[in-house]
């Protein structure tokens, strides 16, 4: 059930990438409201990180209201549409100046960028 | 937890440890890197008491008794003659543990009656672990054990850490020379050389500390650039930097990436290297 691909080559902490990878879970529908977690101790073995860097990546996202947690019962998932919808729009932003840097780097100029940019979103594959 | 004073260690009087000041907090998990003969191996001896140290202290807070601690040496020359049915009933009686789970041999398919010899190097390991395990450790001293390990039993012994730490908050310190299979674990490093430590640093602090560059065959090394490490290839150029400061990717025109903690660490012991060439 979880697709977490850690980067270990990447000097975003751990933590902040398990913390992320749940987010994606749930943000793609694969997670669903109601729907449980694994238990620290196992959650620890499948994506091999310390159990106290799990209790950290749980705690982070109950703070931020993406899990909800109670001591005996474990952890799970608490959809909030709102909430999702704007975790949405910051991953598109993310992921869209990942992309400018990316072509930026390469020599690109501000009008080759936006030129590209309505020449692609207006091509026939994409609505 | 554990707190390491002023202390150093001789071997026909040449010094190995010298004046080491540490301290462990509970339910740390802690890698040790660092050169062959830089001392990491003394270090986890004088820590387990089999070793006394020339001068200086170990000392154990919170009643940590010696009976809570499990050491795993680099080599294993352990109970040979005992079968393990024997090895298991002295070592609980020694270490005065409750009872013993032979899940971990169950899931191996060892036979009680066979001798600890006939066991592979890997099967030693996981069976002195097993045996660690009863002790309940609230510390565990782990001395590259990993390397003689083949993957599969990496793989067990992995998972049975993981539980071992998550139910006792075991403080574990490894020494290590292979990092990939438990490079997301700690989340403090060290790293010796000469007998001391020169780097200990929180993982995410040192991960963002080290970078890398890559230069084309006539780019100059910018002068002021605190190169930790080289590789020099006639088709690399390779320049690891440490320490990086984020204001460097604005005052050099360079690309700076990032590192994995192997990588990391294989920089730092080959600048041992260059240092003792120089």
């Amino acid at each position: 059930m979880f697709r977490m691909n850690i980067d270990t080559a990447s000097s975003i902490p751990v933590y902040k990438q398990a913390i992320q990878a749940i987010k994606v879970e749930i943000l793609a529908g694969r997670l669903k409201d109601g729907d449980s977690l694994p238990p620290i101790r196992e959650l620890a073995k499948i994506i091999r990180l310390h159990p106290n860097t799990v209790a950290k990546v749980y705690a982070a996202l109950q703070d931020e209201g993406f899990i909800a947690g109670k001591m005996g019962s474990g952890h799970w998932v608490t959809f909030k549409k709102k909430k999702l919808d704007s975790l949405k729009k910051a991953l598109i932003e993310d992921e869209f100046r990942n992309f400018i840097d990316r072509v930026l780097a390469v020599g690109a100029t501000k009008t080759e960028i936006k030129e590209l940019m309505e020449k692609h979103l207006d091509g026939d594959h994409h609505d | 937890m554990i707190e390491v004073k002023d202390l150093s260690f001789k071997f026909k009087k040449k010094p190995v440890l010298e004046n080491i000041n540490i301290r462990f907090g509970e339910g740390e998990f802690i890698l040790i890197a660092g050169n062959n003969g830089a001392g990491k191996s003394t270090f986890l001896r004088c820590l387990t008491g089999v070793l006394s140290p020339l001068s200086g202290s170990v000392y154990f807070k919170d009643g940590l008794s010696k009976r809570r601690i499990g050491y795993i040496p680099d080599g294993l020359g352990f109970f040979e003659n005992l079968t393990l049915k024997t090895a298991i009933n002295f070592h609980t009686r020694v270490f005065r543990t409750g009872g013993f789970d032979d899940s971990l041999l169950k899931e191996l398919d060892l036979d009680p009656d066979s001798k600890v010899k006939t066991l592979s190097v890997g099967e030693r390991t996981l069976f002195l672990f097993s045996l660690i395990l009863a002790q309940k450790p609230r510390l565990l001293l782990l001395d590259e054990i990993l390397h003689a390990v083949d993957a599969y039993l990496r793989d067990i012994f992995l998972d049975r850490l993981l539980d071992m730490i998550a139910q006792y908050n075991t403080t574990v310190i490894a020494v290590n020379h292979t990092f990939t299979e438990i490079e997301k674990i700690p989340e403090r490093v060290l790293v010796m050389e000469n007998g001391g430590f020169i780097i200990d640093e929180k993982t995410d602090t040192l991960r963002e500390k080290v970078k890398k560059i890559e230069l084309g065959p006539d780019e100059p090394v910018p002068d002021d650039l605190p190169v930790l490490f080289k590789k020099e290839t006639p088709y690399i150029r390779e320049y690891y930097v440490y320490p990086f400061e984020e204001k460097m990717r604005t005052g050099f025109d360079l690309e700076f990436r990032d590192l994995n903690l192997a990588d990391i660490l294989k920089s730092f012991i080959g600048g041992y290297y260059v240092k003792k060439r120089v």
